[in-house]
Order: structure tokens, then sequence, then C-alpha cells
């Protein structure tokens, strides 16, 4: 019993099951109601309908299904224009998770909030290079990858994958931390006496990753930033503002520019690190 | 038959720790066991193998090519499965997630076909009905077969498995026998285990590493002759025994030297391992 009186005719079927968008509009409406209450023009329509078009359809919708949900972080790479396979790798780097970035944006507020109650805008100068610093040892860290061990031994994995995470992660650092500097109305000093450092720091944890630990490596480069940055403005003499002690001043720049050359070039030479889960453990 | 993998002079240490020492070994298609008690260099072995670790001297090569340089080392990659031992899932990931997360690092680029290879190796492993569920749903032994699916893509030809039925039930371990069996024809299997039945069952070759050496290579057959005429069982307990337990049917099962008129039985794959691994005589002897 199929409810109806009249049947479609096979030619209108085929047209319809090549290409129902060569069948006019209403006719389409029309015959797609039709097929809704008619079992024997289904069956009909089903034996002109090649296999091939049923099973690329029904492969269309098996991904749609199937298709992993993108985050948030990674369907703001998709509308920067970064392909959505890259952005889940990119979207998958430690750092970039929701926790991490809202950790980074909650110190930054407290920056924020510390250097204006205080009137200290120099904090902000000594503690935006230890973002990166942090970030870089988050991004590198193979083992913290969603793929874990099982991601270290794909081809994919090695030097160019750990980089490209690290540029995407510095670049989204230093975008918050340009917002902070903004945001205090300017440390005092131009944007290279905390990006120089920045870098530098963030290279250089990269390249000591080559031989050590993420802790060893944080601790270590943390600590030697902040007594630098202290044991300079002692000789500087106390009263000296940070922003125009020696470490964000021309001198400064130029040592931290030499780091982070020299950092590079240790990358550059140790990159075959990158490609094992030994790097940074 | 040719070598997949041809290791010479495998040397890895971790401080004072020697995790390898002088290990010369060659792979051959088939499934290849390792067994050894904990800390004898298993893992270290299975890492190196699949390229995650570089050892501190020897040399390996995969298919011909040596890991050590770049190239080989991505060549490796390109023909590889690994299930590493703690595979450290991101648990908001679910099952199909994490394994088309692997397949991208893999270089599926075709999203169609990935997907399709993705529903393939989750269904080769009974998860097709659980393949949308997080990874933090999942049984630990649903955890260990999607590990086992990320391993499976594309049909490596080498493929290497630390200890791949840790926390399987029964039924997944005979399983996984059949999974293995359909896998690994053409392939070679590279596995390392703490389950003598599973080496039986299933590996032409079975390689038992102790404090980073190999103490014996050859097929589970040969090993468990090992333990030819050492085997005995009795009521009581014998002072000569080195090893001794109490069977289901109440006799107790005796490894070592059986006095004059013992009751001798059978030595399995498990006898000889024991026999290896407990007898710093035996250890020294074999290789």
């Amino acid at each position: 019993m199929t409810g109806t009186e009249w049947h479609a005719s096979d030619t209108l079927l085929e047209r319809f099951a090549v290409d129902p968008a060569v069948v006019d509009d209403a006719r389409a409406a029309s015959l797609e109601a039709h097929l809704i209450d008619c079992a024997t023009c289904r069956i009909s329509l089903g034996r002109l309908v090649e296999p091939t078009v049923v099973d690329d359809s029904w492969a269309q919708v098996r991904d749609q299904i199937d298709e992993p949900r993108l985050t948030v972080v990674e369907r703001g790479m998709v509308a920067l224009g970064v392909p959505q396979d890259w952005a889940r790798i990119l979207a998958a780097t430690p750092g970039f998770r929701l926790a991490g970035i809202a950790a980074v944006v909650a110190a930054l507020v407290g920056v924020v909030v510390s250097s204006r109650s205080t009137d200290t805008t120099g904090l902000f100068l000594v503690v935006a290079p230890l973002f990166p610093l942090a970030v870089a040892t988050a991004a590198f860290l193979p083992m913290a990858d969603p793929g874990g061990e099982a991601g270290v031994a794909t081809p994919m994995h090695g030097a160019g994958l750990a980089l490209r995470r690290g540029a995407a992660l510095s670049a989204t650092m230093f975008v918050l931390l340009g917002l902070t500097d903004l945001s205090i109305g300017g440390a005092g000093a131009p944007l290279a006496a905390w990006v120089l450092p920045s870098l530098a720091l963030a290279a250089g944890a990269t390249a000591l990753g080559t031989w050590y630990s993420a802790p060893v490596v944080l601790a270590s480069m943390g600590s030697i930033w902040i007594v630098v940055v202290t044991s300079v403005r002692w000789i500087d003499g106390r009263g000296t503002a940070f922003a125009d002690s020696t470490t964000f001043a021309g001198p400064g720049r130029w040592c931290a520019a030499c780091v982070l050359l020299v950092a590079l070039v240790v990358i550059g030479i140790r990159r075959d690190r990158f490609d094992t889960m030994e790097v940074f453990s | 038959m040719t070598a997949t993998v041809a290791m010479a002079g495998l040397q890895k240490r971790f401080g004072s720790l020697v995790a390898l020492d002088s290990v010369d070994l060659d792979f051959a298609p088939g499934v290849n066991g390792l067994l050894g008690p904990n800390g004898a260099g298993k893992t270290t072995l299975l890492r190196i193998t699949a390229t995650a670790m570089a050892p501190d001297r020897g040399r390996v090569e995969v298919l011909g090519r040596d890991i050590s340089t770049g190239a080989g080392r991505l060549a490796t990659r390109r023909t590889l499965g690994y299930l590493p031992q703690e595979p450290g899932f991101h648990r908001q990931f679910s099952a199909f997630d994490f394994v088309d997360y692997v397949a991208i690092l893999k270089e599926w680029g075709n999203r169609r076909r990935r997907h399709d290879e993705v529903r393939r190796v989750l269904a080769l492993v009974g998860l097709e009905s659980q393949m949308h569920k997080r990874i933090s749903q999942l049984s630990g032994g649903m955890r260990r077969r999607v590990a086992i699916a990320q391993a499976l893509i594309g049909g490596p030809r080498l493929l290497v498995l630390d200890e791949p039925t840790a926390g399987l039930d029964p039924e997944q371990r005979l399983r996984f026998r059949e999974l293995l069996g359909n896998v690994a024809e053409g392939s070679t299997v590279l596995l390392s285990t703490h389950q003598t039945d599973d080496v039986a069952a299933l590996c032409q070759r079975v390689v038992v590493l102790l404090g980073g050496r190999v103490a014996f290579s050859g097929t589970p057959a040969e090993l468990a002759s090992l333990a030819a005429g050492r085997v005995w069982t009795a009521k009581e307990r014998t002072a000569d025994a080195e090893l001794a337990w109490v069977t289901s049917e109440g006799t107790i099962r005796q490894i070592g030297h059986p006095p004059s008129g013992a009751d001798l039985v059978a030595p399995t794959v498990e006898d000889g391992y024991l026999l290896l691994a407990g007898s710093p005589v035996a250890t020294a002897g074999a290789a």
C-alpha cells in the first residue's frame, strides 16, 4: 500500500537521481513529497541511482557525523586562515589549552592591577620575559603532546613541528603582553626593552632543553633572569627605575640579542634532539 | 630471511644505570617477542627501534635505513606503528579524535581517506560503537584498545608494541592474538610482554633480556627446551628446587635439579624463562 495513485516516470526519476538540481524547484519539491509516501517510487529511484553515488552520499553523511568538533582555539586559528589539520596540531600544544591561556591572562591581569596600584610600571618589564620562557618550555615538551609517546614516533614530529608550535604560542603570548603593555600605558621603555629579553629567554630555554629537563631549564633560566635584573639594578644604583636600568637599555638589549643569536645557532645544531622524546627530559 | 630490524652494539645509559649493554639483534618478518623482568631494557629497546629515543652508541637499521639520520628516521616513521607502554591520552579527546589526531601526525592529509582509516582501525579493535565516547569515559581495557588502534593506522610494515595485552581481559587478549595474527602477515612485529603464554601462542621468535643484555634468542620451543629434564612435580617441595609452586591439581611443580626418580614433566616457555631469569649460571651460558 503506497497511499498514492500515481507514480513518477522513470525519466523524471532518472533525472532526479543523477542531479536533483536539473529538475525545476516546484517539480522537485512535489517529487520529494511524493517519495516520502510512495514506496514503489522509492524502490524505482533506488534502482536508478548509481551505487557509487549512494556510497559517496553516505560517506559524506558519515564524515559530517564523525568530524571532530573544533575547539575555540582551533576555530580562532581556522578563522585566521590556518588549515584545519594544522589548527588541530597547533591547538593541541599544551600551552594552548584553555586552562593554560586562562592562567596566563589571570597573571597578566595581576601585573596590570599591581602596576597601577603601586605605580611600579617597571614590574611589567621584569615579569614579561618570564611568560614566553614558561610558554617555550610547555610548547616543546613532547610528552605533553596529546599523542604522547605515540605522537613522537610519527613523521610529522620533530624540530619543524616544535618550532611551529613555539612560534604560534609565542605570537599569542606577545599579543597578550603587548595588550598588557598598552593597558598600563607603556612600561616606560620601548617595546624592544621587553621583547628582546623575552625572545632571548624563550630561545635560550629551548636551546638548553636539548640538554636538560623542563623543570631544570625553567628554574635556572628564571633564576638567572631575576638575579641579572636585580644585580644590574643594584649596580646602577638603588633609586634607578627599571625602565632606566642597564638591563633594559642599550647594552642590555645588545646582550639579549647576542643570547638570542647564540640560542638560535644551538637550536639549529641540535635540532635532531627535537626528533625524540628526550628533549626537555 | 632478510632482517627488517638490525641492531649492532646498542648501548643506552640513564645516569649510572645501564639500560642496554652491547645489544646485537636482528628481527625478521613475523612476530618477535621480548621477555624480561622489569628494568631489563625491553622498553628502552622498543623506544629506540620506534625512533622515540636515540641510543648512546650502536647502530639500528630498519628496512636497511640507518635511523640515526634524519632521512632514515623519517622513512622508518612512515612504515611504523608504535604502541608505547603509557600512551598518554588527551582525555578530552574521543577515541575517534585521538586516533584521527595521530593519523594527522602520520601525514594522512586527505580527510575522507583518513576518517575511513580511523574507522577501520577502531573497528579492528572492536570499538566501532564506542568511537565517539570521550577517552576519560572508557575503561582501562578500552583505552588500551584505542592505543592499539592508533598503532595500526596505515597497515605498518613494522609494528612495535610495548606490553600490548596489559589491562586486557582474557577474551580481549584472545581477540588481540587473532588480530595480531592477521595484521602481522608480511609485517614485522616486536612486542614486549610479561605473559609467557602470549609468547608461546603468538611469537615465531623470542628474545630474553636480562640486565640490558641478550640472555636468550631463539624460538619459543627452544626457550622451553632450556628447562627440559629440570621440571618435575611432587607432593612436597624438594630442597634442590630453585622455584616451586602449588598447581591447581594440588601437586608442587618444581624447577631446578630434580632428584633421582622425580616425576619429570614437559617444560613450558614459562619454565624456560623462569629458569633463565632466576639462574645466573643459565643466564651467563645462554645467548
